[in-house]
């Protein structure tokens, strides 16, 4: 999971770029790589790290894990290079076959675009950061030589990475934090199309890495809204401030929301009395403060209401599919089902 | 001293100068990462002595030889109280191999001591035994006298430097006891200082003061940089009641904050100091800890909070320097 310490104390070290054009049938065209690593100063480096915060610590961004059936290259070589000591003179072709492979599953419509990669530590932890900007089709990247080898100008970053206004890209990072093959911290994003999203493109990022979501959004979403309950029915005992929240988080999430940021939740709806300690539950209850795609297939029947108004104003609301304990009569109004709480307001 | 003497002495030196520099960038390095550690605010500054003034120093003082003079290299902390002076010479000894204090104080009250004056602290130090550069600056040779004032006794030695307050000549007593009231109105002043300080930071009608007390203690732990003492008011009178807590319960957060986060933090604050572009002017601001730990628990209430006083833009550099997002 990354977490915004480790985005703080992310340290770029090495950066290439690779011009890797769409695959359109009937057209020749090939990936343009650079043959060494691009040279930066610390303002660049500065600012390319506060675009990568950006997107990689925004709402869009999410924890990933290599998905084991994956065919994609990328989990094996990231595992290979990180493991060890660095070692700087196999970043190049590394990097060359992120942009191979890229190359490869760019057809259809998806865009062409320049990948860069860097090797980069989060509090010393070897990692990888992956970025795909999108460029127009046509538009010409400034190549230069440098000891006889190929290599992108600045230009490159300037036009494409620290211009504020350039939003589309995909980005991810990897961070190693033990010897095992799947010892990692991995976010991503992608700004264009976020994960929540079904279709083709939206997986495209998360295909070519070779990754899924850490989490299905179904189960995270089925898991806050649990939590949640729990905390209102045992931890809130102010019955006003209970039906307020209870009514917050049936509301919340029978939303059209795509996503859905407990921590905002928190900051919003819960009092401030109880927002430490339904965080803390929350985390106890393994449940991720992060945000997530809004999926409440697992509990939908139980966002869905009954509401019985009586004619002396007593108001009583079952879950929709539970509605066969109230048996309504002419003159009368039965629950069975067994009284665990009363409030009074 | 003979010509001769004196000559060779000028040789050795021009020989040895940029060695001794290099030693005492070492105790400097050494005694400013311990002033970080206490987290006191600090100037510390380093020098060599210049030819001339070696030369004049062994022709006024014969008893001396070019190897016998002692502040060759000469490293100076003026920080703002007495109590951190005090800090700061207890702490000694953890940072270099050091003489017992030379504390004026204890020789202006021998009355057979002629000279007049305001308190000052020495201290002879070298490097310790387990230093791995002993070798090349052996504690016999490589010396440096280290200075620890307030700025009241800074202001008196720069003063009397250039007078003869200090000089052995027997000094009339009229002057003298003139003299002395001076240095007692300094040192009312430094004493005065230190308690308006504590004072100010124990008055419940001032909790902003008590704050940054608080912020000030662990951010010089960060950075020897100074903030702008009326925005860091201004910015904790905004904030600080976000933690709807006492502010006595506010100012003890900071310590907590920094014993589990310190690394991370000076990750951050060294990556700060390299570049200006793109960095808050909030940054280096001893309440840039309060910030970054309202980021930690309540982002979106703090921005909230934040906007209705302050450029959310330069929030937003904070929050990203920090990991945080608000896209």
């Amino acid at each position: 999971m990354i977490k915004p310490d480790d985005l703080a104390t992310l340290h770029i070290h090495r950066l290439i770029f690779h011009d890797v054009p769409k695959r359109m049938r009937g057209l020749e065209a090939a990936p343009v790589l650079s043959e060494i690593e691009a040279t930066l100063d610390a303002d660049r480096i500065a600012h390319l790290k506060r675009r990568l915060v950006r997107v990689l610590g925004s709402k869009s961004g999410y924890d990933i894990q290599f998905r084991p059936e994956s065919q994609s290259p990328v989990p094996e070589l990231i595992r290979d290079y990180t493991k060890g000591k660095q070692r700087p003179d196999e970043f190049v072709p590394l990097s060359q076959k992120f942009a191979q492979f890229l190359f490869e599953q760019q057809t259809g419509s998806s865009s062409s675009g320049v990948l860069s990669i860097m090797d980069t530590t989060v509090t010393g932890k070897r990692g990888i950061v992956v970025l795909k900007l999108e460029r127009e089709e046509g538009a010409q990247l400034e190549l230069s030589t440098k000891k006889g080898k190929r290599t992108f100008e600045m230009s490159v970053l300037d036009n494409l990475v620290l211009t504020e206004g350039t939003r589309l890209f995909k980005a991810a990072l990897f961070v190693r934090t033990g010897p095992g093959g799947d010892d990692f911290s991995s976010g991503a994003c992608d700004s264009q199309r976020p994960f929540g999203s079904t279709d083709e493109l939206a997986q495209f990022w998360l295909r070519f890495l070779g990754c899924k979501l850490i989490e299905e959004p179904r189960v995270a979403t089925k898991k806050f809204f649990e939590a949640a309950l729990l905390y209102v029915n045992d931890a809130i005992t102010d019955p006003v401030e209970k039906t307020k929240v209870y009514d917050h988080v049936m509301s919340e999430m029978s939303s059209e929301k795509k996503t859905f940021a407990p921590r905002t939740f928190i900051e919003e709806y819960v009092p401030k009395a109880h927002r430490e300690s339904f965080e803390s539950f929350l985390k106890e209850q393994q449940v991720s403060l992060k945000q997530f795609p809004l999926d409440t297939s697992e509990f939908v029947g139980r966002l869905r209401r009954r509401s019985y108004h009586t004619a002396k104003g007593a108001e009583v609301r079952v879950p929709e599919e539970e509605a066969d304990i109230v048996r309504v009569a002419e003159d009368s109004i039965v629950i069975a089902d067994t009284v665990t709480r009363v409030d009074h307001k | 001293m003979s010509r001769s003497d004196l000559e060779q002495a000028r040789v050795s030196w021009l020989a040895d100068e940029a060695s001794f520099r290099e030693f005492g960038q070492l105790v400097k390095s050494g005694l400013e990462a311990e002033i970080k550690r206490l987290g006191i605010k600090a100037e510390v500054s380093m020098r060599t002595k210049d030819i001339d003034s070696l030369i004049k120093k062994l022709i006024l003082k014969p008893e001396h030889t070019y190897e016998s003079l002692g502040d060759k290299v000469g490293i100076r902390a003026v920080v703002r109280y007495q109590r951190e002076v005090d800090e700061i010479v207890a702490s000694m000894p953890s940072v270099c191999g050091c003489s017992e204090p030379d504390d004026t104080r204890q020789r202006l009250a021998d009355e057979k001591d002629e000279r007049v004056g305001y308190i000052s602290i020495h201290l002879d130090t070298w490097l310790k035994d387990d230093h791995s550069l002993l070798a090349q600056f052996p504690k016999t040779k490589y010396r440096a006298e280290v200075q620890v004032r307030t700025l009241a006794q800074h202001l008196w030695s720069e003063i009397s430097h250039d007078t003869s307050y200090k000089s052995r000549t027997k000094i009339r007593k009229d002057l003298k006891r003139r003299i002395h009231l001076l240095a007692g109105l300094i040192e009312v002043a430094d004493n005065e200082f230190s308690r308006i300080d504590d004072d100010m930071s124990k008055m419940p009608d001032m909790a902003e003061f008590m704050i940054l007390k608080a912020l000030e203690r662990q951010y010089y732990k960060l950075s020897a940089r100074p903030g702008n003492t009326d925005l860091s008011l201004e910015v904790i009178r905004h904030l600080w009641q976000l933690y709807e807590q006492s502010p006595e319960q506010v100012s003890m957060r900071f310590g907590v904050l920094l014993d589990e986060k310190q690394a991370v933090l000076q990750d951050v604050f060294d990556q700060m100091t390299k570049t200006s572009k793109g960095r808050s002017a909030f940054f280096f601001q001893p309440e840039i800890l309060l910030i970054y730990d309202q980021l930690q628990s309540q982002p979106y209430k703090l921005r909230e909070h934040w906007s209705e006083r302050f450029p959310p833009e330069e929030l937003e550099m904070v929050a990203t320097a920090f990991g945080h997002s608000f896209a």
